[in-house]
């Protein structure tokens, strides 16, 4: 395939992870928030009010 | 709608096409028009992966079905989160790699051109068609509601998108984009305080809660393992999950916001902001919607929510009405006053509470199938009306009209991610292939901006007559769903499998179709397992496909 005219040249991927500071880190973070919040929807549903 | 209440509407559309115009100067090339430049950062782009997929009907659809029908549908985004982590991990570096504009000039890369025109084809057919819907259904509530012309609110609502879209392209999308998200989020926030503050005097947060809680407007989570039942906590998590990993994998509205991230790095944080944020935002908007159903318990809701079909009614069949109207008030009266007895702490009064709740559905159920018969059988549902009946009878001077303004956010931010995406794979999967190839800049630029008016002006057409369509609206809605999950079935084959054929890929991405094809029309399954369907029988095929086809060895 033609490459098509009008694209930039490669980018660099340096960007640091912020906060988390690891892909690793990020995507545990992301796993275990929605698993917290799932549970927390699952308590508030069954609360008594 | 007061003066005040104009002078803000008018005021933030104003602001808004001229915002969307001075953000998207610059651009010389269809780099800069389809992808910003590659310049963008995680969080513009996050706010724009999420108003794209916030339409104006998800906005006021959302709280009215918490109102008919409680907050389980919560359960169709569980699977968003994990599915943005398997994106990051899987297609959006591919994606970002390979330098492409559009989701399906990958699979060129990987397979062949056939399955490349193909999947952008069913992109072109599905997405213009249902952003005649996006446009449709916001302008009908509005004119319902508001009295306005249909046609001028979808005039209106896609003008003011086609002008900036039109001229700055993905720029003007991602930072209007920036702008509306922050609008939606200040109308979620004050609609969910108002509906708070209009409880009655001595009602707290608790009881209203205690009250919903009674009339299973709080059952969210339902573990149930039935594939017909909708929204169960599986067909959430797993159906939702295949659902967003095509959205968000393989649909180029969203593949183009986050492709113009300025690194790939920016790129996956735009993605996992979406991770963090959505779920807690669709609660507050369904916790919204259930706290208007507690308001409607000690004020008087109509019999129907749409004013035009209940005219059409009164007019049609007076004297069926009157005995349904006769039931509904007293059955409406037994539920005030039991939920009266609720506020006073007599939680002993469920029984009574409940049974005059069945009554008054009951009650509404009989005038909706009044409504379908004079109709000729079309089905009716009015849960969309709701909200905006909510706020314009609620809302004090000068809020309506911003609220209003954030139902106009909500769908031109939708419309102007579907109208740039779709102008994108015109020009890069059709017109620079088959049309001209070799295009100056500034020439390529001018056919990209009208594509753009083209397919804003096909929304246009699409909404114009989504009236007569009747229920062809419902096949539209439902045609997208029946190849979301046979795409992605086709990008798992690119990404996961490096032995998968072109022809694997190409008649699997076909068996796929047709196998969600047949069920569909022959089972009861949920809609959300069809991407699960489709996916499989799409990866399953083309890998058998592939074997079956694999050129035999040359002997020696």
């Amino acid at each position: 395939m033609d490459a098509p005219t009008g694209r930039s040249p490669q980018p660099d991927d340096a960007d640091p992870v912020p906060i988390f500071g690891s892909w690793r880190a990020i995507y545990t973070a992301v796993v275990a928030w929605a698993l917290i919040v799932m549970g927390l929807v699952a308590l508030f549903q069954r609360w008594t009010y | 709608m007061d003066r005040l209440d104009w002078v803000v509407l008018v005021g933030y559309l104003v602001a808004i096409v001229s915002f969307g115009l001075w953000a998207g100067r610059g651009n010389r090339r269809i780099d800069d028009f389809f992808l910003a430049g590659r310049r963008m950062r995680w969080w513009a782009v996050g706010l724009s992966v999420m108003a794209t997929q916030i339409s104006a009907i998800t906005f006021v659809g959302t709280t009215g079905q918490a109102y008919t029908d409680g907050m389980r549908f919560l359960v169709f985004y569980f699977g968003l989160p994990f599915a943005m982590v398997t994106l990051c991990l899987t297609v959006v570096p591919f994606f970002y790699r390979a330098r492409v504009i559009t989701a399906y000039e990958y699979l060129e890369k990987r397979f062949d051109s056939r399955t490349r025109t193909l999947t952008s084809l069913l992109f072109l057919m599905s997405r213009g068609l249902s952003m005649g819907v996006t446009l449709y259904a916001p302008s009908l509530v509005l004119s319902v509601i508001l009295g306005w012309s249909e046609a001028g609110t979808i005039l209106l609502m896609a003008g003011g998108t086609i002008v900036y879209v039109g001229y700055g392209g993905n720029k003007s999308v991602i930072w209007t984009d920036v702008v509306q998200m922050a609008v939606i989020w200040f109308g979620i926030f004050l609609c969910f305080g108002i509906a708070i503050s209009k409880l009655p005097e001595g009602m707290e947060l608790r009881d209203a809660l205690a009250l919903a809680q009674t009339s299973g407007r709080l059952r969210i989570i339902n573990p149930s393992p039935s594939l017909r039942e909708p929204y169960t906590l599986w067909g959430g998590l797993i159906g939702g999950f295949f659902l967003m990993l095509s959205y968000f994998g393989c649909d180029q509205s969203q593949v183009q916001r986050y492709l113009s991230g300025s690194s790939l790095t920016q790129s996956r944080l735009s993605l996992l902001f979406n991770a963090f944020l959505k779920v807690p935002m669709q609660f507050l908007i369904l916790l919204t919607g259930v706290l208007v159903f507690v308001f409607y318990h000690f004020h008087t809701p109509p019999l129907l929510w749409n004013s035009v079909e209940m005219r059409k009614l009164e007019e049609a069949a007076p004297a069926e009405l009157a005995g349904v109207k006769a039931r509904y008030e007293a059955a409406l009266s037994a539920r005030r006053e039991a939920a009266e007895a609720f506020r006073r702490g007599e939680r002993d009064r469920a029984g009574r509470y409940l049974a005059a709740s069945t009554e008054l559905d009951s009650a509404r159920t009989q005038a909706i199938a009044l409504v379908e018969k004079i109709n000729g059988g079309q089905r009716y549902n009015d849960t969309n009306y709701i909200f905006p009946t909510y706020i314009l009878g609620n809302l004090p001077r000068g809020l309506v009209g911003l609220v209003i303004a954030v139902i106009f956010a909500a769908a031109m931010s939708a419309l102007s991610g579907e109208m740039n995406a779709l102008a994108s794979a015109t020009m890069v999967d059709f017109y620079k292939r088959f049309v001209n190839r070799g295009g100056s800049d500034a020439h390529d630029l001018l056919v990209s901006r009208l594509a753009t008016v083209f397919w804003g002006g096909f929304a246009c057409l699409v909404a114009l007559q989504a009236g007569k369509l009747g229920s062809a609206i419902e096949v539209v809605n439902r045609f997208g769903s029946y190849f979301y999950g046979s795409i992605l079935g086709v990008f798992a084959l690119a990404v996961l499998t490096p032995r998968a054929s072109p022809a694997g890929a190409f008649y699997g991405l076909m068996i796929g179709m047709g196998t969600v094809a047949v069920v569909a029309q022959t089972t009861k399954v949920h809609f959300l397992w069809y991407n699960v369907v489709g996916a499989s029988a799409v990866f399953l095929a083309g890998l058998a496909l592939t074997a079956l086809r694999r050129p035999a060895p040359a002997r020696e």
